[in-house]
């Protein structure tokens, strides 16, 4: 068994509008193999993310070999996915599969810089495989879990910065600062997508509960 | 006449003759030892020999102990006692470990001397010993200390006994109280350290989970089998999980009433899980991200029925394999990753045909990595909900898994409770 085995990276749950704000990519040493992290704006390191969502549309981007670009559409905005011939498996599933499709992607965050200097955020897939809408709708819980835990460790933190004369037991936050530091951008709007993302969902919330008894 | 003074002190806190202590400290301060050191010294030399109460050395709150500090006096009620046998130097010594607590804290104990401690009883142990065990302090009740009863009952904010579930057991607890249902239960002949000699092991179970157990007297009670009352066993870990020991002094008690194990587990977070060091039963709930290598359809050498490849076993060569099915899957929830593994029966579940099909389909694509495929074809992506035993070393985290069930909470629903929490 190899030590990429034993320390596997976990697979970070993200809404697509977090994702693509995830621009500054960094390593925690100097070792060449040392795993690439995104920062996350809520404040957290992503080697590997696990995303679930539509597959909306394929299209093969390569000049001599064949490249595809999948978009993966989530309650919040798309993940823009590449699979070249490293990814043979993934690639294949891009070029076999009839939009839209509910798929999973277990995959790398990659970062490239365009000509006019913005930094665009992809997905370079591990695998992909079709799944159904439950699968896709407890993935939009459950990210939305695993976001709101972020956004409120990020808060305690900045409540922390605030009044650290209260003698608040919050912990350091060592990628809350980082975050703060090169993002500025406020989490709450983070929150407002979880929330929205929850929102979308069918049969949530009030309003439509008479629908749904009516059509189960 | 300084000395004088501290003299006086010392032989009234001891005890002891006041002569013979000036003495004594006169004599180490005449070797430049300094007058603090020579008394606590001449403590050590005479013991706490006097009356329990005599706050020697300082008398301390139980949450104050430090792993740091040679010898407290404390003051606290006895939560639990329980009897254990132990081989020191060659010989057979019975002790007494257990859990002490005041008003402020809770520390585990070894009496290493019969006070006929029981639980409940208020003591101050005078001149205690203390010592380091994995961080934290731990009491030493020995020869040098000296305990008293004290007589007024002591209200401490713990419960006295070693009543515990399942799920809360954690190696190193000793005297716990269970109520549990024998599992599985068979005898054995081991060698000893006295020769041979029979236990029983087994597994036992309660609302909150499962342990495994040794009960190395064996007790006609765990042996018959039925729900059983077990007083005074302690926690060890063996193989990466905590079981539960059942000794001579256990006190094991038949029950007629019903115990519906595994009604009352909870689902712990994955990241939580694989920090605990292993648990044996455990549910864990969290995406199939992947089926690694060596799924699907597998040879196994008939000596040692361990996986291998192209006919070759690492110990016995070329062998003839015997065909067997498994998963290795990475199991992941966002706050932690485990490789769970499927046998061959529910491999046969989530490939969706038997050993037969899978060799069948294997031949007629002339690779068996075909096997392998469709079952990621199956279940990568989506949420299971896994149950088996988690050890954790270092091949990693591995969840051998009994049930592997595919998540079916309604998503709207949790959807809806989540947003009235956030909302609110």
């Amino acid at each position: 068994m190899s030590q990429s085995e034993l320390t596997r990276e976990v697979a970070r749950r993200v809404f697509a509008s977090e994702f693509n704000d995830s621009t500054y990519a960094f390593k925690e040493s100097d070792d060449e193999r040392a795993p690439n992290y995104a920062l996350l704006p809520t404040g957290d390191r992503a080697n590997r993310v696990f995303v679930v969502g539509t597959l909306t549309e394929t299209e093969d981007v390569g000049d001599d070999s064949e490249y595809w670009r999948g978009r993966v559409v989530d309650p919040t905005g798309t993940f823009f996915v590449y699979a070249g011939q490293y990814q043979p498996e993934a690639a294949s599933v891009l070029r076999d599969t009839e939009p839209p499709e509910y798929v999973s992607i277990v995959g790398k965050p990659r970062t490239y810089e365009t000509d006019d200097g913005t930094v665009n955020v992809s997905l370079r897939p591990e695998s992909i495989a079709v799944v159904d809408d439950e699968t896709r709708d407890r993935w939009v819980v459950e990210t939305a879990e695993r976001t709101l835990d972020r956004i409120e460790a990020f808060e305690a933190w900045e409540a922390e910065q605030e009044a650290p004369e209260s003698g608040s037991t919050a912990p350091t936050n060592e990628y809350a600062e980082m975050a703060r530091e090169r993002y500025g951008s406020p989490v709450v709007n983070y929150r407002n997508d979880v929330i929205q993302a929850l929102e979308s969902l069918e049969n949530v919330g009030g309003a439509d509960d008479a629908d749904a008894e009516a059509t189960n | 006449m300084e000395l004088d003074d501290h003299a006086e002190d010392l032989a009234s806190d001891l005890g002891v003759d006041k002569e013979e202590v000036t003495d004594d400290l006169e004599n180490l301060v005449e070797y430049s030892v300094p007058v603090d050191e020579a008394k606590q010294s001449l403590r050590r030399k005479y013991g706490d020999g006097s009356s329990g109460g005599g706050a020697t050395p300082s008398a301390k709150d139980i949450a104050e102990i430090t792993p740091d500090e040679s010898n407290v006096t404390v003051t606290g009620v006895v939560l639990t006692a329980g009897e254990r046998s132990i081989r020191y130097q060659g010989s057979d010594h019975v002790i007494v470990e257990g859990r002490l607590a005041d008003e402020t804290g809770v520390i585990d104990y070894t009496a290493w001397e019969d006070f006929g401690l029981e639980p409940g009883d208020a003591i101050t142990a005078g001149n205690a010993g203390v010592r380091e065990w994995d961080g934290e302090p731990e009491l030493n009740l020995g020869e040098s200390t000296s305990l008293s009863f004290e007589g007024d009952a002591l209200e401490v904010p713990y419960e006295v006994g070693g009543e515990a579930q399942l799920a809360d057991l954690r190696t190193g607890d000793r005297a716990v109280t269970i109520e549990v249902s024998i599992l599985e239960c068979e005898r054995k002949t081991i060698d000893g350290r006295d020769g041979e000699t029979d236990i029983l092991s087994g597994v036992v179970g309660d609302e909150s989970g499962r342990l495994p157990f040794t009960n190395w007297e064996p007790a006609p009670e765990i042996e018959d089998g039925g729900t059983v009352r077990i007083e005074n066993a302690y926690v060890q870990e063996f193989r990466g999980v905590p079981e539960v020991n059942v000794s001579e002094f256990s006190t094991v008690t038949a029950l007629d009433r019903e115990i519906d194990v595994g009604s009352n587990t909870s689902t712990m977070d994955i990241g939580d899980a694989v920090a605990t060091g292993g648990i044996y039963d455990v549910e864990v709930v969290g995406n199939l991200l992947a089926v690694r290598d060596g799924s699907g359809l597998i040879q196994r050498c008939p000596e040692c029925y361990r996986v291998i490849q192209k006919g070759q076993c690492r110990t016995h060569g070329d062998v003839d394999g015997i065909d067997d099915m498994r998963v290795k899957g990475i199991l992941d929830d966002g706050t932690g990753t485990v490789t769970v593994v499927l046998d061959d029966e529910l491999t046969e579940r989530v490939y969706g045909g038997s050993l037969d099909d899978a060799l069948e389909q294997a031949r007629e694509a002339m690779d068996q990595e075909v096997v392998a495929d469709r079952i990621r074809e199956r279940i990568v992506g989506r949420e299971y909900r896994v149950r088996g035993h988690l050890s954790v070393d270092e091949y990693g985290a591995n969840l051998d898994a009994e049930r592997f069930e595919e998540s079916d909470d309604d998503p709207a629903a949790r959807a809806t409770a989540f947003l009235e929490e956030v909302d609110a």
